[in-house]
């Protein structure tokens, strides 16, 4: 508990950095929201009026000054284009992230987990080469080839699922695939190698000296040491996931967080941006802390030394 | 381990058939029309947006609606007026409207509702449609004041509930025509009243008097419309109609293929995709409308010092092959455009047609004669081609197309890529060099076209032409008075002339075709009169 405590306070200069950072960033880049806004027609009243409205006219301090207020009052700010609650679209878009980003995640981990222990196992054998082809893969393809390449397939010409998602189970598996399978890679071809050094290691021989199973030397003393590094990643991809999965989001035509802050660099809608990326900044914070939490789980090295 | 598989198997496909089910029992139960946009719906506020017109188009009426007649040419017929009359000196109209209009919650339409809108237009905070009125008496006083809920502007007087009438402070022969587009809905004045500032955002308070009502609206998601039991016209076939936001092209290619969406607008479809597959498979299904749109490659006289000289922008001109962009790039589906107006549009005379020509050693010649010569490099001179990065794939392919024949006849035309609002910002500061890009119609008037490029400098430079003809600019800003319409057309066409053919204020490129693929569950459809991707779904037939 301390130590939950004691990261979250940590958290609290990164999230006040991030706060100023984005702010800044935002009115640095090219790209004007109110002309953005005006479209085609416009005079010069019209853009005068709209900026003092919008409160673009005051300095960028005061700007960032009533920013950082409007956050303490749980105010991410209301959006320039579609006059509504920032935090109200995040809420409408995260469910659908949060959907895509679990089930990426179990795809990920379960599949990661499962063919880097077999091949892991299987050392150097069909199925060694046949899992570690699949994790090549993934971590090969760019998401958006594998996207397509999945819809093609399983939508378009067999037919098993939906082209797009509405959000339901179903239509969510081959988003979650797309977006896991390059994770699902990274950490069968991890646990592989780890599981592989830790077997060699002096009380694995021991184990298998005293007359454990196979199975029972793996699981119990091989698997929960090879571990340690894996889990690391892991949580972090779940961060990542959820930070918004764009070119899935896009492909599959899924209304979420990736969607919401692309649409908003194109609108300019700083509030949108600055809430999304605030969001997204909260949630990766969030996933470094269970790493962390789940590595001192495993690991009682690391809860003693605390 | 094969009996796991088998099994795996055997569920997903069952679950599939369950889905596939599902699908087909929705669309033969409710006749619903199937459609896809590739951007979001943003707004169903007429006054706040210049080109998401999807609900506005059917959910809203406007006073006219304009079709194309059998010679193609649009023409403006009465929708919610029943009879109107012109004063003589062309400022004053009197109107008349239907009497048995009611909007979709069941009040009855009426004039105050009229007045209202358009005061609404002229007077809300944030309105892209302003400019429209700006003919109309007391726009001056009015314009984003927001003062729009205590009293009409002055130039717009209600006798009764069905009778209303417009004073203009000049003659202005195109301002009917304005009343028929698409930004000119007529809202109910008590629902926008009590919507306030969600007006435009909230479904609920989306209450018309068109063919459709907004049952249901998710940002990136879609929207689904149902039909307004009060609708005065005729029914239309497809009770409902489901539109979905599918951004990816490809996708949307493949839901078509599906018969998940009953009309492909090819628009952002791949060039080659469209040649490919749907020119050859649905050749019989494709519904061909021209764009009332001229593309063109705007030339900035006031940021490069070659640009600045009319012979380089002819030189320039002579040097682009726009028929075998057309041919190459767009399958053919456009034509060469010599002027500002396109074909169909009020304004438009074959007379300023044929004048420019694909002569690369003429375009030598005329450099060289003025004095150009190569630098080491070997070109004339230097100019940048600012991207949209918005564009679609063919109009990318085109800016290179014409970057690489310049390239080749000695005009260094480099390509420089910006995201859209990047992009925007610099056209509007008068930033750019060069770019590509079309204008369509906003309503049937040569003005639309002419006065929103040259009806002043800082429009002309908010459109990064850099044009300082003063003279030709006042000349076009009062067109629009000159009551007496032979004439007015006659000035239009030789300010046209006077800008293109002499000034090269632009490089007329070409006027685009519109292609759109129908499904099985479609017979017929008309397009949108100036070719918008968006289109009244009352003129979508079911097929039997």
């Amino acid at each position: 508990m301390k130590q939950v405590l004691k990261r979250l306070i940590g958290a609290i200069p990164v999230l006040i950095g991030v706060v100023l950072l984005i702010f800044l960033m935002l009115r640095v880049i090219p790209g004007n929201p109110v002309l953005t806004l005006l479209g085609e027609h416009y005079s010069d009243a019209a853009i005068e009026r709209l900026t003092l409205s919008m409160g673009l006219d005051k300095p960028i301090l005061v700007q960032f000054f009533n920013y950082v207020i409007g956050l303490f009052q749980g105010d991410l700010g209301t959006s320039y284009k579609y006059s509504r609650a920032v935090s109200e679209m995040i809420m409408d878009a995260f469910p659908y992230t949060l959907k895509l980003a679990c089930m990426g995640v179990v795809f990920a981990w379960v599949v990661g987990l499962t063919s880097g222990i077999i091949a892991a196992i299987r050392q150097n054998r069909l199925l060694d080469r046949m899992f570690m082809g699949f994790a090549l893969m993934g971590v090969s393809m760019p998401v958006f080839m594998t996207s397509l390449f999945l819809q093609y397939i399983f939508a378009f010409q067999l037919k098993w699922f939906p082209l797009t998602s509405t959000g339901s189970f179903i239509s969510m598996i081959l988003p979650a695939i797309a977006l896991g399978w390059n994770s699902a890679g990274s950490i069968a071809r991890m646990t592989r190698s780890s599981l592989i050094e830790v077997m060699q290691a002096d009380y694995i021989d021991t184990a298998k000296a005293k007359g454990l199973f196979k199975a029972a030397v793996i699981m119990k003393h091989a698997l929960k040491n090879s571990l340690l590094p894996v889990i690391t990643m892991m949580a972090l991809q779940l961060a990542s996931m959820l930070s918004g999965a764009v070119i899935t989001e896009t492909v599959f035509a899924i209304p979420g967080i990736g969607r919401l802050a692309t649409t908003a660099i194109g609108n300019r809608d700083m509030p949108v941006l600055q809430g999304t990326i605030l969001f997204t900044t909260v949630i990766v914070i969030l996933g470094n802390l269970l790493a962390d939490l789940l590595y001192s789980a495993l690991d009682p090295r690391i809860r003693k030394g605390n | 381990m094969k009996k796991l598989i088998v099994m795996v198997l055997c569920a997903l496909l069952a679950a599939s058939l369950f889905a596939g089910a599902g699908m087909a029992g929705e669309a033969d139960a409710g006749r619903t029309l199937n459609i896809a946009w590739t951007g979001d719906i943003e707004t169903y506020d007429a006054h706040m947006t210049t080109q998401d017109y999807c609900i506005p188009i059917n959910v809203f009426d406007r006073l006219f609606e304009i079709v194309i007649d059998e010679s193609g040419s649009a023409q403006l017929v009465n929708s919610l007026v029943t009879d109107y009359t012109v004063s003589e000196d062309g400022m004053t109209f009197d109107f008349t409207l239907r009497d048995d209009v009611k909007f979709s919650d069941g009040n009855q339409l009426t004039a105050d509702d009229v007045a209202y809108t358009f005061t609404r237009l002229v007077a809300v905070e944030g309105s892209q449609q302003e400019y429209l009125f700006e003919t109309v008496a007391g726009y001056e006083d009015y314009t984003g004041t927001g003062n729009f809920h205590d009293a009409y502007i002055p130039g717009i007087t209600v006798t009764d509930d069905t009778h209303f009438t417009i004073q203009l402070t000049t003659p202005y022969a195109g301002f009917l025509n304005i009343l028929g587009s698409p930004a000119c809905c007529i809202f109910e004045k008590s629902v926008v009243e009590a919507a306030g500032d969600a007006f435009g955002q909230d479904p609920a308070f989306c209450i018309g008097s068109g063919a459709y009502t907004l049952d249901s609206w998710t940002r990136d998601l879609g929207a689904t419309l149902g039909s307004n039991e009060y609708y005065w016209g005729e029914k239309p076939d497809f009770a409902s109609v489901n539109i979905q936001i599918i951004p990816d092209s490809d996708t949307l290619s493949m839901m078509f293929q599906m018969d998940q969406v009953d009309i492909l607008d090819c628009t952002n479809m791949d060039s080659a995709v469209v040649a490919a597959v749907y020119k050859t498979a649905y050749a019989e299904k494709i519904v061909a409308a021209p764009r009332l749109g001229t593309s063109y490659m705007a030339l900035n006289q006031a940021t490069n010092e070659a640009l600045a000289d009319p012979t380089v922008r002819k030189a320039i001109a002579m040097s682009i092959d726009r028929q075998t962009i057309i041919d190459q790039l767009l399958n053919g589906d456009g034509q060469v455009v010599d002027g500002i107006y396109p074909e169909g549009l009020v304004g438009y005379t074959e007379e300023n047609q044929g004048w420019l020509t694909y002569d690369p050693e003429g375009a030598v010649k005329l450099l060289e004669e003025a004095g150009y010569t190569k630098d080491d490099n070997g070109y004339y001179f230097s100019f940048v081609i600012d991207n949209d990065e918005n564009n679609s794939s063919t109009r990318q392919a085109v800016i290179m197309a014409i970057s690489d024949m310049l390239q080749k006849n000695g005009i260094n035309a480099t390509v420089n890529n910006n995201d859209h609002s990047s992009w925007l910002d610099k056209r509007k500061a008068g930033e750019i060099d060069s770019y590509v890009s079309t204008w369509t119609a906003d309503y049937n008037d040569p003005d639309n076209f002419i006065a929103t490029f040259w009806g002043s400098e800082s429009r002309a430079s908010g459109r990064s032409l850099g044009y300082t003809n003063t003279e030709i600019m006042d000349r076009v800003s009062s067109a629009p008075t000159i009551i007496d319409e032979a004439e007015r057309l006659a000035e239009y066409a030789a300010l046209e002339k006077k800008i293109i053919e002499e000034d090269v204020s632009w490089i007329p490129l070409y006027q685009e075709t519109h292609l759109f693929v129908l499904s099985n569950n479609v017979s017929d459809f008309i397009p949108h009169w100036a070719g918008y991707s968006d289109y009244a779904f009352a003129g979508v037939k079911a097929a039997n």
